[in-house]
């Protein structure tokens, strides 16, 4: 027998012999658990098959205005809802101020957020609208505004909404005019929603704003236009509407009911509402109760932390600490700039300041209102959603792209000393939602779980998972997902009950932005309840670029600057593409409730405002910021003792 | 400052465009004296595509066609000499309409509608209205009439014609100048305009110089 013929002949018997053993010991019906035992599952060859997690993140807006707000038509917006998907969608389309413009990249998904009060007003009385047009008041509106004064009648509406007069045909919840708006908002979405490929989500922006205090928040339907039909927008004013959040909440459960789909709410610049977003003891006049806490906790599972009107996940004067707090900050007072900011309300504002308080009322309560993830979002009350640094087009239509913006003042109260420039409004952001497919169900999905994260703008992708068995070798893995979701829970989920002996461990990854910078750093934030009930937090740098080493005071060294702001452009001779680490809590106490999220941070790059003083030719004012480090903030992963 | 309460109250949606006007009188004659962007906003929707004009002109001084932004010229309300500054230009712009308008007399304007030029920057209208001797013109009016044609452009622009640099047919074909009316009316006066570029008088330089002359010693 040749050495080859063996060779075949020992490998058939091989096969066979164990084939004759088992029918030879087994003669009844096979137990499928010896079996399953006897050829344990392998895993396909092709690794991304099968996989039942979100496998890519999906960049959207959930804040865009267009014409049909009343603050955006005021300011000169006349890009409409649908002019606004198409834009979202990828395509080239002319600005309000008569500019082609684009994105650099296709969104995944946005939301059109109108204002509910007064939608549709502007573009309907401009259209000449016969029954506005033929009361006096409505008349002489159109013709103030037709004669350069749209200040004059702006203020005029302003008091005939505020007194209640207002012309047979304006817009209010009920009549024709206002279902007219709010059906071309529906019919926009429903006509370039892409199931797969572009998410149109219908929405509307709940306005309240009582005494200058700012605590808007923006509505998003899971469902259709067919059920989006059924309701109208909750609005602020009485009767129709009110102007506190319990309301809010009601509308969005009587919504629920009626149309047969989910709502959920997103509030936004707590930073403008002087002390008033995230309160601990009372909220228009009634003290924060458990069925307060369960409310918020239910209707708004995501922050908008990073928008134009500034970041707000955390202040230098609450985070002394933190070399990266003071980032794209408008802390000057209110909305309106009537009221200044004072120190004492800052605590009631920030986002991590807020997941520090959620923690002490769970305590107290049994249920964390603020258990909220991280979104960014623009704010733009311009129909574009364009809040790339090179390609930024402001926040209202007077401050898309000319050289007049590096100087112009935004807006200030004399009365008060509140000025906001327009170089301080900020390009930023975008909302990255981890969901298993681009449609309008599954993004809302991810949201409700709070698998989302925000950018200020550049688009990287953010990975952070939280356990109790994550190895140093995990990071070596090139699918951290699958590790990820085997081993733990992503953003957004829950620890509890720490088993004996061990502290939770964190796996967090992050690749930078395909066309953009590399990066500098990756921190973990963490909160806790210490053991006499305060709020402690602390940063941990887990892993960075380079190789840089901590100092004495634990501070790791800057990652360096390569940005040429005279011609609006870096190199990324510095930081690093991707970076990836597993970290394990060193002060973990089992007995303290905690949240921990990531935040990822680029190396310096052109703030907008050096790209326009590149462009224009025109010099910054002296305090103008012209360099920032862009950066992603996780939602948090929270352990309950 | 219940009025302030009311509004805050009221109308939330428009709480920023609020802000904008409230430092201000109530009452604005024109943007001279509260150049806010909604004045400027708003003149968007009336004028559809009045804010391409403010795109139009800075490209047109980025390519050298109109004199280079000049962002020292641009003072915030709140400046101090705010009020010393847009008088200043006012007298500029004075001085340059009264240019064109020699070269408008000069052209023969009996048959011209009634029109209003609106400049964008600071909302300044002007308007113009055939009389028995010449064009009857006020500058720094209340608004246009209720039929005028109303055209659309920016203090440089008007510069720019008042020398001769620019004429009106080449400010339209770039941007520079939009006009809002009936089909007929539009007709009538960008006729006329250019009908006026073609004739830039020895009035009109001499006019110019005598207003340059007048501003240097103001």
């Amino acid at each position: 027998m040749n050495k080859r013929r063996f060779l075949t002949m020992s490998i058939a018997a091989g096969l066979l012999l164990p084939a004759f053993g088992a029918h030879a010991q087994d003669a009844g019906a096979p137990d499928k658990a010896k079996l399953e035992k006897a050829f344990p599952a392998k895993p396909n060859f092709s690794p991304y098959a099968g996989r039942n997690f979100p496998t890519m993140p999906l960049f959207g807006d959930t804040h865009l205005h267009t014409g049909f707000s009343m603050d955006a038509g005021a300011f000169g917006a006349r890009l409409t809802p649908r002019d606004a998907y198409k834009f979202a969608r990828g395509e080239e389309i002319t600005s309000n101020s008569g500019q082609p413009v684009k994105l650099s990249r296709p969104l995944d998904f946005l939301v059109v957020a109108d204002h509910s009060d007064g939608m549709g007003f502007f573009p309907l009385l401009m259209s000449g609208d016969p029954t506005l047009l033929a009361t006096p008041q409505g008349r002489q509106w159109y013709d103030l505004i037709r004669g350069g004064k749209g200040g004059e009648a702006a203020l005029d509406i302003i008091r005939s909404f505020g007194q209640q007069k207002l012309p047979t045909g304006f817009p209010l919840p009920g009549t024709p005019a206002y279902r007219n708006a709010w059906g071309e908002t529906i019919k926009a979405a429903e006509a370039y929603n892409e199931p797969g490929r572009f998410t149109a989500f219908i929405g509307f922006e709940w306005t309240s704003n009582t005494g200058g205090n700012n605590l808007h928040r923006n509505v998003i339907f899971r469902g259709n236009g067919t059920q989006a039909a059924l309701v109208e927008p909750y609005t602020t004013l009485p009767p129709f509407g009110s102007d506190n959040p319990v309301d809010l909440w009601k509308y969005m459960a009587a919504t629920q009911d009626k149309t047969g789909t989910e709502v959920l709410a997103i509030a936004h610049n707590g930073n403008m509402s002087n002390g008033r977003m995230f309160p601990m003891v009372e909220a228009f006049g009634k003290k924060i109760d458990r069925e307060y806490a369960q409310n918020r906790a239910r209707w708004e599972p995501l922050y908008e932390m990073t928008q134009t009107k500034g970041t707000g996940e955390a202040h230098p004067f609450l985070s002394p600490n933190d070399e990266f707090a003071d980032f794209e900050l408008w802390d000057k007072g209110n909305l309106d700039g009537s009221v200044p900011k004072t120190r004492d309300m800052l605590e009631f504002e920030y986002a991590r300041s807020a997941l520090k308080i959620g923690l002490r009322l769970e305590d107290v309560l049994g249920v964390n209102p603020y258990k909220f993830g991280m979104i960014g979002s623009s704010d733009a009350h311009t129909g574009l959603a364009a809040m790339e640094e090179d390609n930024f087009f402001g926040k209202t239509a007077p401050q898309e792209p000319s050289p007049e913006r590096m100087t112009k003042v935004f807006f200030a109260d004399p009365k008060t000393g509140v000025k906001v420039m327009d170089w301080e409004v900020g390009a930023s952001g975008y909302a990255a939602v981890w969901a298993t497919e681009n449609t309008r169900e599954a993004i809302f999905d991810a949201m409700k779980r709070r698998e989302t994260y925000a950018t200020t703008g550049p688009r990287m992708a953010v990975r952070f998972f939280g356990g109790w068995d994550f190895a140093a070798a995990d990071a070596s893995n090139r699918m951290p997902a699958a590790v990820g979701y085997a081993k733990g829970v992503p953003m957004g989920g829950d620890l509890a009950k720490a088993p004996n002996g061990k502290a939770p461990t964190f796996l967090v990854a992050a690749l930078k932005d395909a066309i953009g910078a590399n990066l500098d750093r990756i921190q973990v934030v963490k909160g806790w309840v210490d053991k006499d009930g305060r709020t402690q937090e602390k940063v941990y740098d887990v892993v960075w670029s380079g190789n840089r080493k901590p100092g004495a005071d634990g501070k790791l060294p800057p990652v360096g600057n390569t940005v040429d702001v005279a011609n609006a452009t870096w190199t990324n001779t510095i930081g690093a593409p991707e970076l990836i680490t597993v970290w394990k809590d060193p002060q973990f106490d089992p007995k303290q409730r905690a949240f921990y999220y990531a935040r990822v941070i680029e190396i310096p790059t052109p703030r907008w405002t050096a790209y326009d003083a590149k462009r224009f030719g025109v010099k910054p004012l002296p305090e103008t910021r012209m360099v920032l480090q862009e950066r992603a903030y996780t939602a948090p992963i929270w352990y309950t003792p | 400052m219940k009025r302030r309460k009311l509004a805050t109250r009221a109308l939330p949606t428009v709480l920023l465009l609020a802000t904008l006007l409230a430092s201000a009188p109530a009452v604005h004659a024109c943007g001279l004296e509260n150049p806010s962007s909604v004045n400027v906003g708003l003149l968007n929707l009336a004028y559809p595509n009045a804010l391409h004009v403010r795109t139009a002109i800075w490209i047109a001084q980025r390519d050298g066609v109109l004199a280079p932004f000049d962002a020292a010229a641009m003072v915030e309300p709140q400046s101090p000499d705010f009020l010393l500054r847009q008088m200043s230009l006012l007298r500029g712009i004075q001085g340059q309409f009264a240019a064109l308008k020699a070269g408008m007399d000069a052209s023969g304007a009996r048959e011209v509608p009634a029109f209003s030029v609106v400049l964008l920057g600071v909302v300044l209208w002007t308007r113009f209205e055939a009389g028995d001797t010449g064009l009857n013109m006020t500058v720094h009016a209340p608004g246009p009439g209720g039929d005028d044609v109303v055209v659309v452009t920016d203090a440089p622009v008007i510069a720019a014609l008042a020398d001769g640099r620019l004429t009106p047919a080449e400010a339209r074909r770039r941007g520079l100048m939009r006009t809002y009316g009936t089909v007929q009316g539009v007709q009538g006066v960008e006729r006329f305009l250019d009908g006026v570029a073609s004739v830039k008088s020895a009035a009109a330089e001499r006019f110019v110089a005598t207003m340059t002359d007048r501003i240097r010693t103001d």
